[in-house]
């Protein structure tokens, strides 16, 4: 894939023009029409992708219909928990109303360019663990707002 | 008191580290040996590193409205908690303290960031190692919220640190589907 392309990404451009070459060997460019899926909710996933071009729309299953938690944009990244875990695809992604250029990055890639010590594999894997972690405190803060009303609820019943 | 290298090295968060990364990483460690209901942090305390629980029995307790408090996990030798600060600093979420006199490993903030700021190979392992679990724990706990919604039965309102062995099944939930689960 072409090594200028990944230049305009936020993640890359702190490398050197080497080390986007060899990130350019690991990536593999996908192009989608308008609307076509990249992956389906309940997928196994062995990749993440960045945004070279174009939109992706996130949705999720609501019941018998499908509904839209998010528009990621040109530069963003998606699916990389299933790149570092190989778990199943948590929600849909398709192209967004005009299309869009994706870079594929595939476990195997990912391990070998970080086992090489490769500072891109470095960068993503802060990238990645910072979002993880984001979403993770989130839901835990959600979670345990659930538990105080529910240690709260069963104290007073205790005490009525 | 010397940090046990072996004991580091049976634990997963430090699976894959070469000697050299695990020495490295034992520079980073210190020992400490707490009395039974000894705090190891507060809540909203500021993170000063991972904990590795090498004996005794620590409890994570979140504090209640009221002032009282709940143990939502016991975690026994082998297991970590904490270790979501070295990812990414943030102040502590739950309070943690020694159920009985309790012997733990810190492995500092300070020395961890130092070494990922070079580009240490064996820090980004134990980064990797962490952010797996992280990546089990996201998965596990956008379920629980998800079939809260949903209106399935949960069989448990832990808050997952690190592994929660929960004294006994809570059985609010059902009660508090009456209060929550509107369609």
């Amino acid at each position: 894939m072409d090594a200028v392309a990944l230049a305009n990404l936020p993640l890359f451009q702190n490398l050197d023009a080497r080390e986007r070459q060899v990130l350019a060997t690991v990536l593999t460019e996908r192009r989608l029409a308008p609307g076509e899926v990249v992956f389906d909710e309940g997928d196994k996933g062995f990749s993440c992708f960045f945004i070279l071009a174009g939109k992706v729309d996130v949705e999720g299953d609501a019941g018998a219909s499908r509904r839209r938690l998010a528009t990621l944009e040109t530069g963003e990244i998606f699916g990389e928990v299933a790149l570092l875990d190989h778990g199943r695809r948590s929600a849909t992604c398709k192209a967004g109303p005009s299309g869009c250029l994706l870079a594929e990055l595939r476990s195997p890639e990912f391990d070998m360019v970080f086992n090489a010590g490769n500072a891109f594999a470095f960068k993503l894997l802060d990238m990645i663990a910072t979002q993880v972690v984001r979403n993770l405190r989130s839901a835990s803060a959600q979670l345990r707002e659930l538990a105080v009303e529910d240690a709260m609820l069963a104290m007073e019943q205790e005490e009525g | 008191m010397s940090v046990d290298i072996n004991f580091l090295r049976s634990l997963p968060v430090f699976r894959g580290l070469a000697e050299a990364e695990m020495m490295a990483i034992g520079r980073c460690c210190e020992v400490l040996d707490l009395p039974a209901d000894q705090a190891v942090f507060e809540m909203g305390a500021p993170a000063d590193g991972a904990y590795l629980v090498q004996e005794g029995l620590l409890e994570v307790e979140l504090p209640l409205p009221n002032g009282t408090k709940r143990t939502v996990a016991r975690l026994g030798p082998g297991t970590v908690v904490g270790e979501l600060c070295l990812l990414e600093d943030a102040p502590r979420s739950l309070r943690v303290r020694a159920a009985k006199p309790s012997r733990v490993v810190r492995l500092g903030y300070e020395p961890f960031q130092e070494l990922r700021a070079r580009g240490h190979q064996g820090v980004y392992k134990v980064i990797r190692n962490i952010t797996l679990t992280v990546c089990d724990r996201l998965r596990k706990t956008n379920n629980q919220i998800e079939n809260r919604w949903k209106g399935v039965s949960e069989s448990s309102t832990e808050v997952v640190v690190a592994t929660p062995q929960p004294e006994k099944p809570q059985t609010a939930w059902d009660k508090l589907r009456g209060l929550f689960g509107r369609p």
